[in-house]
């Protein structure tokens, strides 16, 4: 991994472009970005602006074709398939739209399942799966299978797999979006209280009722970051 | 080991989850294993499971004596053996054993039972010792004719003597004489040869009693009638067993030379397949263990199909455990770990399928009066080639969806947007039922090329008459006959089988011919034939009695047939065929010219007929030197009757057994049975390799065919878009069905054509198995292909049905 540098994310220039036969895709441009510790933006755009993709490099679900991205000071923008998913395993943790909890696997067994895939012990694991759960208030429905539970809930579970192995990062792709207002607004204000506690939160969301939860918004046009907002402005936004 | 758990438990969910794919997933492997298993214990009983209870089996070696004119593993002579065995260095002892018949008669109830004249030696070297009573002692080898003692099989007493505990020092009646068991030996045991299962043990020294013909055998070095074995002495290996026995067999050249000139000694590692019924199934097994892994190969391929299918619909599951951190070699190994669980599941079915064929197996019956005895059941090696066979299967149909499956496009993956197929995981899937059809082809071709032998081999003439003879055997020896009385029995009962009604002909035979594993030899020395140096000329003879070429409609090419005038005391006469005529006498008249047997000094025997060649040992031989021997001449107490029949024989079986027994009750009959099916059995191991080739070859079609299905019903269901605006924009329902056949066909035709090239190459191996085809054979290879294309389109027609029942309107609004 290469130099550090100070935020906890730093984007130098990335860019992403998918090539198929003759043509080639600008899905990212020289995007520039800096996510310090501790802080909560959203990154919002209209559809096919990049959001999830952006967010995808964040991960590490994807890598940039071009540019840099640091993570907690390390390059990691060009790293293995292996390493990549040591790194998401040990540093991230992902809510996304429609919950992906494997239907097979029971809740407890679902958020634990970034656990097994390190090297945590078989007590820590079941202690810190509890927490997460209570975190969430999920706990009484540990034994539960996904189908069994309502959206609302199977996105807290989504959320408690995401802290459970206390991740640098929190990524929320569109979190609410396959949610009613109701459960919505909890899940919006199950992020907030994790923010509260510490974590540093990415959130990608077209709906400007949860703008409000971010620090920062990032915004994106074709590929390109058009506008960053601060939280003062948010809130006159609000 | 936790995480290994962790796999285990989530893939017996799944298994559980999805209980239809599960179940044909299982039954699948099941078969495939199944046969495996099976094939493999019939393997292992003949080739590599060690003789039971013997102590120490692989320090046994077998000594066998060589002849210069090629015959490698010849009997022993008495004299031979005591000799190596007291004069050698490099064997803890050897032991001397004969194979023969006995009359078992207990309670009045007459048996011919298989038993073994051993040396005193026998049970000691073999480490083996009884279950009840003792085994031999050393005074019972020293005299002939003076202990009149046996040892009965473990399998015997409990048959016969229901189990009594106190058999030992009771009498039975063996060829009417009394014999005293002393023992039984141990559960299991079964001799000193794989495949051969004597029920009594006699000793060496009452042979005269037991195995009447030359009462001198003992003591005649040119008679060669003894299987040897050795135990190798600790820390000598079988090369320097050899080395050290050369010199010695070398020395009894010299001092016997009238014997034992120009032989030599052969000595092999006993069970290793080098003769006997080993080295007659190898072949055979050889070839069926190669089908049934390619079988089960096919089935790999299929499930390899459906666990590529299915992991379409767990690229979501895999692209969160990816998401999560799961690194490809861990949902490699997780994928991994559940489709062994499956083929381990699949190996216990198929187990069971072994446990059940196995015994099935066992019902192919061959032509012969040797003690065959194969132990099928499923032992330790059995065990651990199908756990064996089962893991790697699970690899070899996992690691392909596996290694696909563990690398989706992620974020499509996690927002659950099915593409369509990727070329490549189309590729694979086209590729695996190419090489199906392939494989398949090459099964079917190998199992029509023995299906046509055998119908080649029915067609074929043998030489002499098939149909409307039967035939019936019996040993007068077994009833203590001498000479004189045997040669009377076998003229009164030629005299009384040839009135019954319905009887066109009788005659006697040594042997049946095509009886298997049956030969007969005889050193010979041909008048105005010079030998080449150190050679002892040694040619296939019959005992055959007057009428035997008119009753097997055997053609006399010139001369005459014997008569009932050529006994004893007229001059010796000899009957030869076209191909030893022209060998000895080419562009000459055979007829008038003479010949004498070894060890017959001066008695000439004139050649007084020649007759057409026929079939002797096999239908596959070659034409070889053959001469017959009057019976009257060459009297032999144990020989075949052979009766014509004006109609079928088969109502005549009884008759002839009646007959011979209303001449005596206590000789013993065996073998009765009409020609046809005589050759019949005589085509057992044709018959076993068509039967066993057409199943498996018709399972591998099967298999193919459902793969095949299975891939263009895939195909049709995740095309149904494109098939709905094919729909939309005016294709018939004739266009879509040519789209979908199109593409099954092509696939087929590819596999047929690297299936044919294979064949090709490969068939070429099978032609010493084959008889009366080239293993090119064009009928074959066309008929094969045709079927297989027939069923091919059958398997892509099912799945082309339903795509022209496909509705525009809702297959677009899918989308």
């Amino acid at each position: 991994m290469g130099s550090s540098t100070q935020a906890l994310i730093c984007l130098k220039d990335v860019q992403k472009v998918f090539s198929t036969d003759e043509v080639e895709t600008h899905a990212l441009s020289h995007v520039n970005l800096e996510v310090e510790k501790g802080e909560y933006i959203s990154i919002a755009g209209p559809s096919g602006c990049g959001k999830s993709t952006l967010l995808s490099i964040l991960g590490l679900l994807d890598s940039p074709t071009g540019g840099d991205y640091f993570l907690d000071g390390k390059s990691v923008g060009q790293l293995s398939f292996a390493e990549r998913a040591h790194v998401r395993n040990r540093s991230v943790g992902f809510i996304f739209q429609s919950f992906n909890l494997i239907s097979d696997l029971t809740v407890f067994d679902n958020v634990e399942l970034p656990l097994t895939y390190g090297d945590t012990r078989a007590g820590e694991r079941k202690q810190r799966v509890n927490e997460a759960l209570e975190r969430v208030g999920m706990a009484h429905r540990a034994k539960h299978l996904p189908s069994q539970l309502s959206g609302g809930e199977q996105q807290r579970v989504a959320a408690a797999r995401a802290v459970a192995g206390q991740p640098l990062i929190l990524l929320a792709d569109e979190p609410t979006g396959n949610l009613d207002s109701a459960n919505g607004e909890t899940v919006m204000e199950l992020l907030g209280d994790l923010h509260r506690r510490g974590a540093t939160i990415c959130v990608v969301t077209h709906d400007p009722r949860y703008a409000g939860y971010a620090d920062r918004i990032v915004q994106l046009f074709d590929g390109r970051v058009v506008q960053e907002i601060a939280e003062e402005k948010i809130l006159e936004m609000v | 080991m936790e995480k290994l758990l962790q796999d285990l438990r989530f893939g017996l969910r799944l298994l559980f989850k999805n209980p239809a794919v599960t179940a044909v997933v299982v039954l699948s492997l099941g078969l495939g294993i199944g046969v495996n298993a099976t094939i493999f214990s019939l393997f292992n009983a003949v080739l590599l499971r060690p003789l039971p209870r013997v102590e120490q089996p692989d320090r046994m070696v077998e000594l066998y004596t060589s002849y210069q004119n090629g015959l490698r593993y010849g009997s022993v002579s008495y004299p031979d053996y005591l000799d190596m065995r007291d004069r050698n260095q490099v064997f803890s002892s050897l032991l001397a054993q004969r194979l023969i018949l006995t009359s078992l008669n207990n309670s009045g109830q007459n048996e011919i039972i298989p038993a073994a004249i051993v040396s005193g030696n026998y049970f000691s070297l073999l480490g083996v010792t009884a279950a009840q009573g003792r085994t031999f002692v050393p005074e019972e080898d020293q005299s002939p004719g003076a202990h009149s003692v046996a040892v009965i099989s473990y399998r015997l007493w409990q048959r016969r003597f229901g189990a009594d505990p106190n058999l030992p020092g009771k009498t039975i009646s063996l060829n009417n004489r009394n014999f005293t068991i002393v023992g039984v030996a141990p559960e299991g045991f079964v001799g000193a040869n794989i495949g051969l299962a004597p029920d009594i043990w006699i000793p060496l020294m009452m042979q005269a009693d037991l195995y009447p013909g030359r009462p001198d055998r003992l003591k005649e070095r040119g008679t060669r009638w003894l299987d040897v074995i050795g135990r190798l002495k600790p820390g000598v290996s079988l090369e320097q067993a050899r080395a050290a026995m050369n010199p010695l067999v070398a020395q009894l050249s010299q001092e016997n030379p009238a014997t034992n000139k120009g032989t030599s000694l052969t000595i092999v590692r006993s069970g290793h397949g080098a003769v006997g019924i080993q080295s007659t199934l190898t072949p055979v097994l050889t070839l069926l263990l190669a089908v049934v892994i390619l079988v089960l190969l096919i089935a790999c391929f299929n499930i390899a199909n459906l666990l590529i299918a299915r992991a379409t619909a767990r690229r979501r599951e895999i692209g969160i455990r990816l998401a999560m951190g799961a690194t490809r070699g861990r949902i490699i190994r997780q994928l991994l770990t559940e489709s062994v669980l499956l083929s381990v599941l699949g190996g216990m079915l198929g187990l069971l399928l072994a446990y059940w064929t196995s015994n099935l197996l066992l019902a192919f019956k061959p032509p012969t009066s040797l003690p065959l005895f194969l132990d099928l059941h499923l032992d330790g090696r059995v065990l651990t080639f199908t756990a064996l066979i089962s893991v790697v299967t699970g690899l070899v149909f996992g690691l392909a969806p596996a290694i696909q499956t563990s690398s989706p496009a992620l974020l499509p993956a996690l927002k659950d947007q099915s593409s369509s197929p990727g070329y490549r995981k189309s590729r694979l899937r086209n590729i695996l039922v190419i090489a199906q059809v392939a494989i398949s082809l090459v099964l079917l071709i190998a199992a029509g090329l023995f299906i046509r032998s055998l119908q080649s081999a029915h067609s074929v003439n043998p030489g002499f008459r098939a149909h409307n003879l039967l035939i019936a055997s019996m040993d007068v020896s077994l009833a203590r006959y001498d000479e004189s009385k045997g040669a009377r029995f076998y003229e009164q009962l030629i005299q009384h089988v040839e009135l019954l009604p319905g009887v066109q002909s009788v005659t006697l035979g040594k042997l049946v011919p095509l009886e298997l594993g049956a030969n007969q030899q005889i050193g010979v020395a041909i008048e105005g034939y010079e030998t080449p140096q150190n050679e002892n000329l040694s040619l296939d003879y019959n005992v055959v009695s007057q009428n035997y070429f008119r009753t097997l409609d055997i053609p006399l090419m010139k001369g005459r047939e014997f008569s009932g005038q050529d006994k004893i005391g007229t001059p010796g006469v000899v009957i030869v065929n076209q191909t030893m005529a022209q060998k000895f006498w080419p562009k000459q008249d055979p007829l008038g010219k003479r010949l004498s047997i070894t060890g017959r000094k001066g008695t000439y025997l004139e050649v007084i007929g020649v007759v057409k060649d026929s079939k002797y040992y096999s239908l596959r031989e070659d034409p070889r030197a053959f001469m017959y021997l009057p019976f009257w001449q060459a009297y032999k107490p144990g020989m075949t009757l052979h009766v014509s029949t004006a109609t079928d024989p088969e109502g005549l079986l009884g008759s002839v057994r009646h007959e011979i027994q209303s001449l005596d009750r206590d000789v013993p009959v065996y073998n009765v049975m009409t020609m046809t099916d005589h050759l019949d059995a005589a085509l057992i191991e044709l018959r076993l390799a068509a039967v066993l080739l057409g199943l498996f070859g018709l399972l591998a079609l099967i298999l193919a065919a459902v793969g095949l299905y299975g891939v263009m019903a895939y195909s049709v269901s995740r095309r149904k878009r494109e098939i709905g605006i094919r729909m939309a924009v005016g294709a018939q329902r004739g266009d879509v069905l040519r789209l979908i056949v199109k593409q099954g066909m092509f696939l087929t035709m590819i596999g047929l054509l690297i299936g044919l090239g294979v064949s090709f190459a490969l068939t070429r191996t099978l032609s010493t198995l084959l008889y009366g085809i080239k293993a090119v054979d064009l009928p074959t290879f066309i008929v094969v292909s045709l079927l297989l294309v027939g069923v091919s389109l059958i398997a892509s027609l099912i799945p082309a049905q339903k795509a022209i029942r496909i509705d525009p309107m809702l297959a677009l609004r899918h989308e």
